[in-house]
């Protein structure tokens, strides 16, 4: 039996409002990556929300900066902080921002 | 070897294995293949060991911690790669944080194979150490003879 | 106010299998802020699946972690078979589950290895890993390979356990259950476990939402969520029961982990009696072109999986979210307000797999 999961469109103004929400639901974060797409990336958000698996796609483009959500659900600054050094995203205010050091990786990151 | 003149402790550090070969490094010192009977001692003191088993490739960041490791050993040491990730990278070996096997960072003295190498092989590769030390600690004495202290 | 001073953990450390960095800022014995620094095991490896193609790189996400080495295998194959719409034969989704539930037993007797090691308890320790050889042992006769199976295809399993080998494994499990649990009360009733993990480590239900934990981290928060009842593979067809805490510490999760002890044995007996007969593989032709997203439970918690392929035969993305990386943000709030002595033990509750972590 497959699993039957959410996937719906957001735009980046969104996100935040989005997390807040499903915050106040009870939600958790389950987790946060970014795919290389031809024009920009797509950022992929997973929560789980009483068992139910929640995904929602942002498209943004290769200059677009976006909000961190570290503010609302502590646990993602490690999701950020990793798309920021492997995919070059810029996210601005993450709680706990390693610079681009997360992984500390010797080859020139990020990756494009 | 005829017997062993020595009780060596081992180091172990784990480079940037999966994981694999470290637990079987563990299996080695656990009731099953027991290592311990050859007065082998897993310590986790680096100015304690004779034996430094070190798992999985090097990258950039581990390179410092594994020669610091290798530096605080003392006089005479041997190294031993556990695993194919030691010996050249392995299945990882075109990975981007890979620079490849243990031997980027320090002389290694026994390679042992294997994806996860298994506990035999690993003993195998230790009691090849403990030659391997026996020679080394004769010439260490030798040359501290000739030295005249 | 006392003065404030840091102190490096890791990563190289008796207690650490695997390296792992924390900056622990003390006041005097109390840890005020734990900031963990990751990157030593980090390899890229969702990064090669622009080198292997989508076949071969089932060899290369096995190795993500020599732990939960099948569940990734597995993972990835499940993903591919929904992006390409494969339906696997039945006896191959048992097969998946019974080796599912080994790794599991094998996992957490290695954890309850490490646990007692690192209170000093150097008999449990061996005790328990010499239990674990038992397993080791059925999957090197059903699959060939000790930590790294490669048993996993796109499309089923590659080899097939014959049934008389199945009720072999299921006569050994239930020796070996007698066996276990009079190792478990050890770790149940003895005082002195008791003393070092009870009341320490509290993760409150709340926090557990918000940090995002997963696996036995969240169930004992008292949090009732457990993948497998999802229903992949086989476990649709299982009956059993989502196992809780409720004192929210160190304790709490020793328990859960020893109540899924019981549990695996009894999820392998069911499927044993139920599997059916048939092949254990199909065919799969083409390239994967779509996305999708997988959930599996891991011994240490929930796995996401996304793939995304293109319609050639390197995938566009590999993504693995796995369990240990979900419950770091917890370990650092667990670790607020500890004792530095007790630091070790935390670490291990959450059940660190580095390798995981990093990829």
């Amino acid at each position: 039996m497959r699993e039957n999961y959410e996937l719906k469109i957001l735009s980046p103004e969104q996100i935040t409002i989005k997390a807040h929400s499903l915050r106040n639901k009870g939600a958790r974060l389950s987790q946060i990556c970014s795919v290389r797409t031809k024009d920009g990336y797509d950022l992929l958000y997973s929560y789980v929300l009483d068992g139910l698996f929640k995904n929602y796609k942002v498209s943004i483009s290769e200059t677009a900066e976006i909000e961190s959500i570290t503010a609302i659900f502590p646990n993602a600054f490690l999701y950020e902080n990793e798309m920021s050094e492997l995919f070059g995203i810029k996210i601005k205010y993450i709680a706990l921002d390693y610079k681009n050091k997360l992984y500390d990786i010797a080859v020139e990151t990020p990756f494009k | 070897m005829a017997k062993i003149t020595k009780s060596p402790w081992l180091l172990h550090y784990d480079g940037s294995s999966c994981n694999g070969c470290d637990i079987e490094v563990l299996a080695c010192l656990t009731p099953v293949y027991d290592v311990e009977r050859f007065g082998i001692i897993n310590t986790g003191n680096p100015k304690h060991a004779d034996i430094f088993l070190v798992t999985g490739g090097i990258n950039e960041k581990n390179k410092a911690v594994v020669k610091q490791l290798y530096d605080q050993m003392p006089e005479p040491k041997v190294v031993v790669a556990v695993g194919i990730c030691a010996c050249n990278g392995g299945v990882f070996k075109d990975a981007y944080n890979i620079i490849g096997g243990v031997d980027k960072a320090i002389p290694v003295d026994v390679y042992v194979p294997g994806c996860a190498a298994r506990p035999e092989a690993i003993i195998d590769g230790v009691v090849k150490a403990l030659g391997v030390l026996d020679e080394k600690q004769k010439a260490f004495k030798e040359a501290k003879k000739k030295k005249g202290v | 106010m006392s003065k404030r001073s840091i102190v490096p953990f890791g990563p190289q450390h008796p207690v650490l299998p695997e390296p792992i960095h924390l900056d622990l800022v003390l006041e005097d014995e109390k840890v005020v802020e734990a900031i963990p620094s990751i990157g030593f095991v980090h390899r890229g490896l969702e990064k090669l699946v622009e080198k292997r193609n989508f076949h071969d790189y089932m060899y290369v996400i096995e190795r993500i972690c020599g732990i939960c080495s099948f569940m990734h295998g597995m993972g990835y194959a499940e993903g591919i078979e929904r992006i390409m719409d494969v339906e696997i034969p039945d006896r191959a989704k048992y097969l998946r589950t019974i080796w599912c539930e080994m790794s599991r037993l094998h996992s957490h007797l290695l954890w309850l290895g490490l646990l007692a090691d690192a209170f000093g308890f150097e008999s449990l320790f061996m005790h328990c890993w010499r239990m674990r050889e038992t397993i080791l042992d059925m999957f090197e006769a059903s699959t060939g390979g000790r930590v790294i199976f490669s048993v996993n295809k796109i499309g089923g399993v590659l080899k097939d356990m014959d049934n008389s080998m199945l009720r072999t494994f299921v006569d050994m499990f239930d020796k070996m259950e007698e066996e276990v649990r009079s190792l478990t009360n050890v770790f149940l009733k003895d005082y002195t476990v008791a003393n070092r993990l009870k009341g320490v480590g509290i993760l409150t239900k709340e926090d557990a939402i918000l940090n995002g934990a997963v696996g036995p981290m969240m169930r004992a928060a008292g949090i009732e969520a457990d993948t497998r009842k999802l229903g992949y593979a086989a476990y649709g067809d299982i009956d059993f029961d989502i196992i809780t805490g409720k004192d929210c510490d160190s304790f709490a999760r020793c328990e859960v982990r020893i109540g899924e002890i019981f549990q695996s044995f009894n999820i392998i007996r069911q499927a044993v009696a139920k599997i059916p007969e048939g092949p254990v593989a199909v065919d799969v032709k083409g390239n994967p072109n779509g996305e999708a997203f997988v959930r599996l439970e891991q011994p240490r918690g929930e796995a996401v999986f996304y793939f995304r392929g293109d319609g050639t035969q390197f995938l566009n993305r590999a993504r693995v979210r796995t369990p240990t990386f979900a419950n770091i943000p917890s370990l650092v709030k667990i670790l607020e307000g500890c004792d530095f002595a007790d630091v070790p033990i935390l670490v291990l509750t959450i059940d660190p797999c580095v390798s995981c972590t990093e990829r």
